[in-house]
């Protein structure tokens, strides 16, 4: 017989470790790369989505189908995911529930990333190929759904629109103040402790790389709970600097070799 | 020499695991389950603090793919890539490897400063 772990024990000394170690910066940990494949497709997949017109009725159903199906790619991704789910039935319909087996190290990894409580750590993800953004009424559809049919077992509600939801920040505009769909993302998140998160195509481009989803969800969450209002990380090497102009001084005096 | 800085993490590390770890840079190239035998330090913690010496750029990690025909590994592949996926054939006994519970894993990690990394004890 060959040395080594078998594969259950070296994935429960990875998330072990991974528990050990405590808070790692999203951005530099390994272990988001691990637990989040990117499908070698998915590139091509977000360029032919970007080149499909919205013209017609139909042209816009086959948006919103690739893109759900590119979703629905990214989260298979994800470790120890065991149930991917979508369907319109008697009860309410939805556009992709991700679930992990409660027993796989992998999926305790993603938990532990993203923060889920391990009684509720299933994935309630709506899709919106629409051009405009995500309103305030669909980010309350999703909250009726969470706080509906699947209270007992969802923990994460996210939507996926290209043009992001109303009141988030753009590139190059700050989000000063908490109104329309973001709003309500707050009010939910502070009601009843699940959060919900909106991934624009910033994120939607980061499907490539591996770790891409898990760093972008992660970031979201915080965005919501420290409310900076900025739609991307501001990270140069090890330093974080987020300073408005009168304290130039100090941001640079922080970036130079001392 | 590079120095390693824990900051936040690995609150959970006594005296003991701190000289431990210490004593395991002072090689340029070690494995996971050799390491932390020779050592007696627990795998976990071994692991937990190369998992910070790795996202601090300090180290290269490695899965090393184990198949049951050989004592040696058949693969070395990046830490980040994630374990390769079945079936593919074993380039040492040229068999289809069609199950995970054929293969067996370990971590090597291989430090990137040439002369060591100085471990900041906090």
């Amino acid at each position: 017989m060959s040395g080594g772990f078998d594969r259950a024990t070296y994935f429960e000394l990875i998330r072990v470790a991974g528990e050990l170690r405590g808070a790692e910066a999203p951005a530099k940990d390994p272990l988001a790369d691990l637990f989040c494949k990117a499908h070698p497709n998915m590139g091509n997949e977000l360029a032919a989505f970007s080149e499909m017109p919205a013209s017609s009725s139909t042209a816009r159903v086959a948006r919103g189908h690739a893109l759900e199906a590119i979703v629905a790619l990214a989260f298979a991704g994800l470790g120890g995911v065991r149930e991917l789910k979508s369907f319109a039935a008697a009860g309410a319909q939805y556009d992709l529930l991700v679930g992990g087996a409660v027993l796989d190290p992998a999926w305790a990894c993603v938990r532990n990333f993203l923060d889920l409580p391990a009684d509720r750590d299933d994935v309630l993800v709506e899709v919106k190929a629409t051009e405009g953004p995500i309103t305030s009424q669909q980010v309350l559809r999703l909250c009726a759904l969470i706080s509906g049919p699947f209270a007992p077992s969802v923990g994460l509600g996210v939507l996926v629109c290209p043009s992001g939801a109303t009141g988030h920040p753009t590139p190059g505009r700050r989000a000063p103040s908490l109104r329309q769909a973001r709003l309500h993302q707050v009010l939910y998140e502070a009601k009843t402790g699940t959060p919900i998160v909106v991934l624009d195509q910033s994120d939607m481009d980061a499907f490539a790389v591996a770790g891409g989803l898990l760093r972008r969800l992660s970031f979201r969450r915080r965005e919501l709970q420290q409310l900076h209002g900025l739609s991307e990380p501001i990270m140069e090497g090890p330093i974080e600097v987020d300073l408005p102009s009168h304290m130039t001084a100090a941001a640079e005096w922080l970036r130079a070799k001392r | 020499m590079a120095l390693f800085d824990p900051r936040a993490r690995l609150r959970a590390f006594t005296t003991q695991d701190w000289v431990a770890v210490q004593r395991v840079v002072q090689r340029g190239r070690f494995t996971l389950g050799q390491a932390s035998a020779e050592h007696s330090l627990a795998a976990e913690r071994l692991l937990a603090f190369l998992l910070c010496l790795e996202a601090d750029e300090l180290c290269q990690l490695y899965h090393r793919v184990y198949h049951v025909c050989e004592a040696h590994p058949i693969r070395t592949v990046p830490f980040r890539a994630g374990l390769p996926s079945v079936p593919f054939t074993c380039p040492e006994c040229e068999r289809v490897v069609e199950r995970p519970d054929e293969l067996s894993f370990d971590v090597e990690c291989r430090i990137a400063a040439p002369d060591g990394v100085q471990v900041a004890v906090p």
